[in-house]
């Protein structure tokens, strides 16, 4: 039972990153209809950001190894929109094409780090003001509260923006149809600015509590497949199946490594990916979005 | 026999590049895991061939159908759902390090990360040329059919494809089903070359070469990939410093093609095929010197 | 009306879009040989009207028959199949394919011969593929696209766009051909040349038609019967000199074109 319910803790926390992971895909989704496969670049890039901070800088506490990693990734997340998909976008490119694009950037940037750092893997330094907590028997690292808690705030603070905002509403607007936003009089261009650095700020945090828990080495953004999953499973395009889908995730592939092994988890998880496809071709919250007519 | 591998090389990237043509360049269906179908075909073939003592040529045709029958089991419940092109494009992104994983945590037969050794040589210049030139010929007629135009209409306007009474998931289907087949007898057909299997051979790299070749020698056209494809085998084995940026140079390239030349260098147009014969002819003369 | 069973049959059709009403408690009725003219204000749910027909969305309720058989769980390629084509308000050509090749592929969209047989390139192929050429050829020049057979699609100037994707509805033998706006951006001139085309058509080919269409005079010189939809209901049926005279419908939508005009 004890280790039952620290299974479900550590799911949890690594649903929370996964959740968060797949909101900042899920929203570029959402708007731009096209998968960002440099997602796994960015989130890199960002664990980089972090890995430079602590290490090199020698300024090692969460805030300033988060602050490294969200400067980098909302950089990296931004050249990439204005480098790689803007111009195809103003070109109403089909998808894709936008998708080799961010394949393109993806390998690009993967393949350029592996040369220039070196396969490595590089530990992240940072200090916890705690080790563990204790509950009874019960044993919690600090990293799992702290990235789940975390996560937690931050989709809550992205909820609170899109919901409330001028600029959530115009979110949401162009997420439902972008052409008629554009001539409403929403600004495109600025919305996609917000977006794709949103994007980069999620994909930059998660990237940090992942290298926290592994390490950081030039194929770190694989994970951002996990991201993808959870937007599968939990419905393409939707925020709330985002996170619904990524606390799934991250617990059902937690609960596979502690009873079962953890060499098939993602193996489980992608079978889990296609029986939700032959059940639910839309996730369990997605809309079947039809183009427009 | 340097040479010679490396035309054995190009070949065998030409018939995998051969069917991801059908696939991405024609139906416009990304496909970043195509590796994974080329790891299942060459496993199926080397472990009928070894296990249940299959003969070398049924053994190769077999690993192509496995690689179908996988094609459909992960592909239908992705080109079924509203957002077919993503929902298909994630499923192979973790096709491939699926296959990987699983293969590298089966000991028996499978052999694990160790792989299977002692394959015998069986893939020889001719054999593999005649698979080469055979398939590339079934593509092309596919490809010139009512079949290949009804796939083309699918990437250009999928809506007013269906509307026209195209079928889009039963075409989708078959091309997806004709490329897994070309991955695995190509993934077979290396095997029974390298005579080495371990699942390290089809990495996601080998994927980024499949759709360079796609992605540079440019949608709706077949001989323009499959010059590509020979191409980036050859390419990086006189220039030795590019086999390390190999993959960066093709990132780089990936971006900047779409950004000025989406359909690629060879886009909507054929490299008459005398030409393409003649290039065989050299590449063999050459291998025979 | 006429007595015999309706071509169409739209009864009570319902369609919802989270929680908003897009067409309530619609019903049509098309009979052979009619041309229906298909008006109302912007937002009207015309198109969704024929999103219906077509498949591409699903009514929530209500029942579509055509031809006595009903459309309920067929998917958009089946009824093309059935014999309903239809033309897109925003052109939806295959734009790199050249126009031969689009007014080909609904004659071949289910290919008349196996996998195996397109492989190998057996006879029959170039066969079926020299007929299916000549019969598209035929429809090319009964809309006088002939001459740009070979042009690609998406470089031909907009108002052959049109004409072109006309043609390709017509090339999938349809016997209820569905316009969406077929005039949409059209001057005064070509609006005249497409009168004619489509009076032409109609007759030649003994279609059904029903079209959306905003240019009045249009859809008062071309059609018999005329419904009138606003905010997703039915206002108003009938002739055009009905339809010119109803007082509800001058009010919703008449009123506001003449006021423009």
């Amino acid at each position: 039972m004890n280790l039952f319910v620290q299974q479900v803790v550590t799911g949890l926390s690594i649903g929370g990153i996964y959740a968060l992971l797949a909101v900042g895909y899920a929203l570029i989704y959402s708007i731009f209809k096209f998968t960002n496969f440099a997602f796994g670049a960015i989130l890199m890039c960002a664990a980089y950001g972090a890995y430079f901070v602590t290490h090199t800088l020698k300024m090692t506490s969460l805030v300033s190894g988060l602050l490294g990693a969200v400067v980098i990734g909302v950089i990296v997340s931004l050249a990439t929109e204005l480098l790689a998909y803007r111009s195809l976008r103003r070109l109403k490119a089909s998808r894709l094409f936008l998708m080799i694009s961010a394949m393109g950037v993806n390998i690009f940037v993967q393949n350029l780090m592996t040369i220039m750092m070196s396969a490595n893997l590089r530990s992240l330094d940072i200090k916890m003001p705690f080790n563990v907590i204790r509950f009874g028997k019960i044993r919690i690292g600090s990293l799992d509260i702290f990235s789940l808690v975390i996560s937690l705030i931050v989709l809550g603070v992205l909820w609170i923006f899109i919901e409330k905002t001028k600029h959530g509403i115009a979110i949401r607007a162009s997420a439902h149809d972008t052409d008629t936003a554009g001539l409403m009089g929403i600004n495109v261009n600025k919305i996609s600015f917000i977006v794709f650095a949103i994007s980069g700020l999620t994909a930059a945090i998660s990237g940090t509590f992942m290298g926290m828990k592994y390490a950081v080495y030039p194929t770190l953004g694989a994970i951002s497949s996990k991201a993808f999953i959870s937007s599968v499973i939990g419905g393409l395009g939707s925020l709330p199946g985002a996170v619904l889908g990524g606390f799934i995730l991250g617990v059902l592939e937690t609960m596979i490594s502690g009873y079962i092994s953890s060499s098939f988890r993602d193996l489980f998880s992608f079978s889990v990916m296609i029986a939700v496809l032959v059940f639910l071709p839309n996730g369990i919250l997605g809309s079947g979005i039809n183009d427009k007519l | 026999m340097y040479l010679q591998s490396l035309a054995i090389f190009a070949c065998v990237n030409m018939i995998a590049v051969a069917g991801l043509v059908l696939l991405t360049g024609y139906t416009g269906i990304f496909s970043i895991g195509h590796a994974g179908f080329m790891a299942v075909g060459a496993y199926a073939a080397v472990i009928s061939f070894k296990y249940l003592a299959v003969p070398f040529l049924p053994a190769i045709i077999a690993g192509g159908f496995v690689a179908v029958l996988i094609s459909v089991i992960i592909g239908y419940p992705a080109l079924r759902s509203m957002m077919a092109g993503d929902a298909f494009a994630i499923v192979m992104l973790g096709f491939v390090s699926v296959v990987r994983i699983s293969i590298t945590n089966i000991k028996p037969v499978f052999n694990a990360s160790f792989g299977i050794s002692d394959i015998p040589r069986l893939s020889t210049m001719s054999v593999v040329l005649a698979f080469t030139i055979l398939s590339v010929w079934f593509m092309r007629n596919f490809l010139k059919s009512h079949y290949g135009k009804n796939c083309i209409a699918i990437q250009q306007q999928e809506t007013a494809a269906e509307m026209v009474g195209i079928n889009v998931l039963k075409t989708k289907l078959i091309a997806l089903m004709i490329s897994a087949f070309y991955a695995g007898v190509a993934g077979g057909l290396f095997s029974f070359f390298a005579t080495y299997l371990a699942p390290t051979n089809f990495s996601e790299a080998k994927s980024d070469d499949l759709l360079a070749a796609v992605v540079l020698g440019g949608i709706n056209t077949l001989s323009g990939p499959l010059l590509a494809a020979a191409i980036l085998v050859v390419l990086p084995e006189f220039l030795r410093f590019l086999a390390i940026w190999r993959l960066v140079f093709y990132g780089a390239a990936f971006v900047v093609i779409m950004q000025f030349k989406p359909e690629g260098l060879m886009g909507y147009r054929e490299i008459s095929f005398k030409w393409v014969g003649r290039l065989y002819g050299k590449v063999r003369g050459k291998a025979r010197d | 009306m006429t007595k015999q069973t309706p071509l169409l049959d739209v009864s009570r059709m319902n369609i919802v879009f989270g929680g908003l009403r897009a067409i309530e408690n619609v019903s049509v009725q098309v009979s052979e040989d009619e041309f229906i003219g298909l008006i109302g204000p912007n937002g009207a749910g015309k198109t969704t009207f024929f999103n219906a027909i077509t498949g591409y969305v699903k009514p929530s309720c209500g029942e579509i028959l055509f031809d006595g058989k009903s459309l309920a769980r067929k998917p958009p390629s089946k009824i093309a199949n059935c014999g309903i084509s239809r033309t897109f308000q925003n052109i939806r050509l295959f734009p790199k394919m050249t126009v031969l090749e689009n007014v080909s592929t609904p004659m071949h969209s289910t290919p008349k011969y196996s996998v195996w047989a397109a492989m190998l390139g057996l006879p029959v192929v170039k066969r079926v593929q020299a007929e299916t050429d000549r019969r598209a050829m035929e429809f090319l020049e009964i809309l006088g696209l002939g001459e740009h057979k070979n042009r690609q699609a998406g470089t031909l100037p907009y108002g052959l766009q049109r004409r072109l994707e006309i043609a390709r509805a017509l090339a999938a033998s349809p016997k209820l051909l569905l316009l969406d706006e077929p005039a949409a951006g059209m001057n005064n001139d070509e609006c005249s040349e497409l009168i004619e085309l489509l009076r032409e058509i109609h007759k030649m080919f003994s279609l059904t038609v029903m079209m959306i269409e905003h240019h009045i005079d249009i859809v008062l010189k071309l059609c018999s019967r005329i419904y009138v939809l606003n905010l997703g209901q039915l206002l108003a049926e009938g002739t055009p000199k009905q339809i010119q005279t109803d007082p509800k419908v001058i009010k919703a939508y008449l009123g506001e074109r003449r006021r423009k005009a």
